[in-house]
């Protein structure tokens, strides 16, 4: 009975004019964002690979003092993601790339959105938009009339004494609106899955990410065509039906997923970068707890060196004393920030945490923080990236600063000590992987059992609340 | 045989149809009268199972009818005032659609078999039905009861704004699916057709069945007067 609903369903969509024009539609917007996803793409990606290739030789042709080396420092370039081009997700807005000093922790810095122009102050055309926002309206227009068209033509009372229940009509008017938005947007998940595929470095195409990106879309749309079905199913005419559903699409789609983000912004405030900085040099200045300031810390590194050593002065002592003082004062550094950057982080959780329960709410937040967490470019992917990047930093600068300390020749010639091509390329460089999916499901627990849970009201709500009023029709 | 035993439907204090007891045998063609609001649509969707009664039963051949008990449903067909049917499918393709929904399946030949006894031209068979005329519509709304092989025809109002030509190719069928065996109750307004097509005519005031006739005994000016009366009184 569902089978021949469907496949009715289907038949008639597919013979009216709707389709076409929303296929039309689509695939312009598909094509349109698809080219500037594709270009940005490349372009962001050739500019990291030459900025990194530039830095790389730039550092390895030196001859310097390590301690200036460390100031001249480098910097690493958070690598495109090969589903970026789905979704950009937060990359736009975070920084891209991270600053290695000596004496200096950095955030991520050079966001896109603050370097360019009109697309970030209007609203940039991405597949992610199209996959978020145009295929629910899409499935707006294909199923507001699917079950009030039926009620305003009679054919309702047909179906019903030809012997098909409303829970039969319902579901198969359902799976007709879902396959035939299915059927149309062959083209996008073909994109989905073939685009990231060809531009992952080879052997390492994430397929595992684009599956589940895929899988969870899919179950999404189900949602929303499960939604609107039940809308026409409730509502006494079509024209009503899609008043509801366009309102319910502002609603989900365009209020929400702002009002809940400046929500849970409200709820968690996050410092501003200059209270953050001002926080952190402070601590350096005068101890985490305020007892150890960093002349106190400096006697105290003295006073423990010189005892190690057996010598009364430093002058004596058979290394380079600046080395360690200053790799000394990279540890504290280090250990203030991460002190700091957890209170921040663990603000950003809750921050998400929060909006992983509003996505209880609105299944399109939640859709949109799976897929830029599938897509890589996510809070948790950026601070995974700024969290090796700082290691990276932290072990590059102790090793500067230990050639500095240890290295022949540096106690006596102090800041005239050089070094040359052989030592800088020995030194390791910045290697990144995406961190493991398991984690992304983890962090983002929430989003998914929130779509879980607008799947079971779904089915819960056409199980015991499909029956419709004839009384009504 | 189509039964109503106390058929009582009330909404909130409101009786729209008050104890109704009809019988419509095997082969009759029963007509119910009445303005709107009389409860004929109420009739109708009751022994259709589409509403609950609040109390009383209606029955198809013994068997009782419901919205819970979807079962009685196979015996009955309807058809609506206003045919629409699906516009961008063809005749053969909605009748094969409505077919499946009721459990049959046809071939072509027998799909077409069906339209062409309710005097659809071959032509017509593969045309959508948004280009179909309203009387063309109505056919295929009674190919659809036909090809459902349903004990009882129940229409509501079915030659509302069809052209004479419709109404009497209309009214003709209608008497062949009597003589067919057929048990049929039509609801209309139409006093004329309903002396023409009928062998008993009910005509319903305000929820009740005020009179039950058979149309051998009456005449249309006849009939015309009494329904007059009836909802003048």
């Amino acid at each position: 009975m569902v089978k021949n609903i469907l496949k009715k369903e289907i038949k008639t969509l597919l013979r009216g004019k709707a389709p076409y024009l929303l296929v039309g539609l689509l695939y312009l917007l598909v094509i349109a964002a698809f080219w500037g996803g594709y270009t940005s793409y490349k372009k962001t990606q050739g500019d990291k690979q030459r900025s990194t290739q530039k830095f790389e030789e730039e550092w390895v042709s030196q001859e310097a003092n390590p301690h200036s080396a460390a100031h001249f420092g480098t910097y690493l370039f958070k690598p495109n993601t090969a589903l970026e081009l789905i979704d950009k997700g937060l990359s736009d807005y975070m920084g891209n790339t991270y600053r290695v000093e000596a004496h200096h922790q950095y955030e991520m810095n050079y966001a896109a959105a603050r370097d360019n122009g009109s697309e970030f102050r209007f609203g940039e055309l991405t597949l992610a938009f199209i996959l978020q926002l145009f295929v629910p309206l899409m499935i707006i227009f294909l199923g507001f009339s699917s079950i009030s068209k039926e009620k305003e033509n009679s054919t309702l009372k047909i179906i019903w004494a030809q012997g098909a229940t409303s829970r039969q009509l319902i579901w198969g008017k359902l799976w007709g609106v879902y396959l035939t938005t299915l059927l149309i947007c062959i083209p996008l998940f073909l994109i989905l899955i073939i685009a990231p595929a060809l531009i992952a470095p080879t052997g390492n195409v994430p397929w595992l990410r684009i599956g589940s990106m895929l899988a969870s879309y899919l179950f999404f749309y189900f949602l929303i065509a499960g939604i609107v079905v039940w809308v026409s199913a409730r509502m006494s005419s079509s024209k009503a039906s899609l008043q509801v559903s366009l309102w319910g699409w502002v609603i989900l789609c365009v209020l929400l997923p702002r009002l809940f983000a400046g929500i849970a912004d409200s709820a968690h405030p996050l410092p501003s970068r200059n209270t953050f900085n001002e926080g952190i040099d402070r601590a350096y200045a005068e101890g985490l707890d305020g007892n150890q300031g960093r002349k106190e810390r400096s006697e105290a590194l003295k006073k423990e060196t010189l005892a190690k050593y057996g010598k009364d002065s430093i002058e004596n002592l058979p290394i380079n004393f600046d080395g360690l003082s200053m790799q000394s004062g990279e540890d504290y550094l280090s250990k203030v920030y991460d002190t700091y950057a957890k209170e921040v982080q663990g603000l950003i959780e809750e921050q998400n945490t929060m909006l992983g329960y509003l996505g209880l709410l609105d299944p399109v937040v939640a859709i949109r923080q799976l897929s830029m967490g599938y897509a890589g470019t996510d809070y948790l992917h950026h601070s995974h990236f700024h969290h090796r990047a700082k290691q990276y930093r932290d072990d590059f600068i102790r090793a500067l600063n230990m050639e500095m300390a240890y290295a022949e020749g540096s106690r006596e010639l102090k800041y005239e000590y050089k070094v040359g091509n052989d030592f800088f390329e020995k030194m390791e460089g910045f290697e990144y992987q995406l961190p493991p999916i398991r984690q992304m499901y983890s962090f983002y627990i929430l989003p998914i059992c929130a779509l879980l849970v607008w799947g079971f009201i779904l089915f819960a709500t056409l199980r015991w609340g499909s029956n419709l009023k004839p009384d009504s029709v | 045989m189509l039964q109503a035993i106390d058929l009582t439907k009330k909404y909130n204090n409101n009786i729209v149809l008050n104890k109704l007891n009809l019988n419509v045998e095997k082969g009759e063609v029963f007509c119910l009268l009445g303005q709107n609001g009389a409860g004929k649509t109420t009739t109708i969707n009751l022994l259709l199972g589409f509403i609950q009664a609040s109390s009383g039963e209606a029955r198809i051949n013994g068997e009782s009818i419901s919205p819970k008990k979807n079962k009685a449903r196979k015996h009955l067909a309807y058809i609506p005032e206003v045919v629409t049917l699906y516009g961008n499918l063809s005749s053969l393709e909605n009748l094969d659609f409505f077919s499946r929904l009721a459990g049959f399946r046809y071939s072509k030949a027998e799909l077409e078999t069906i339209l062409g006894q309710v005097g659809l031209q071959p032509e017509a068979f593969h045309k959508q039905l948004g280009n179909y005329s309203k009387g063309m519509r109505q056919k295929v709304g009674i190919a659809i009861a036909l090809a459902k092989k349903a004990d009882a025809i129940l229409m509501d109002e079915p030659t509302s704004g069809l052209d004479p030509k419709a109404i009497n190719e209309f009214t003709s069928l209608v008497k062949d699916l009597g003589q067919q065996g057929k048990t049929i109750l039509m609801a209309s307004h139409d006093i004329f057709n309903a002396v023409e097509v009928s062998t008993r005519i009910g005509i319903m005031r305000k929820g009740n069945l005020i009179h039950s006739l058979n149309t051998m005994d009456i005449n249309a000016p006849e009939l015309q007067q009494l329904y007059m009366d009836t909802n003048k009184s």
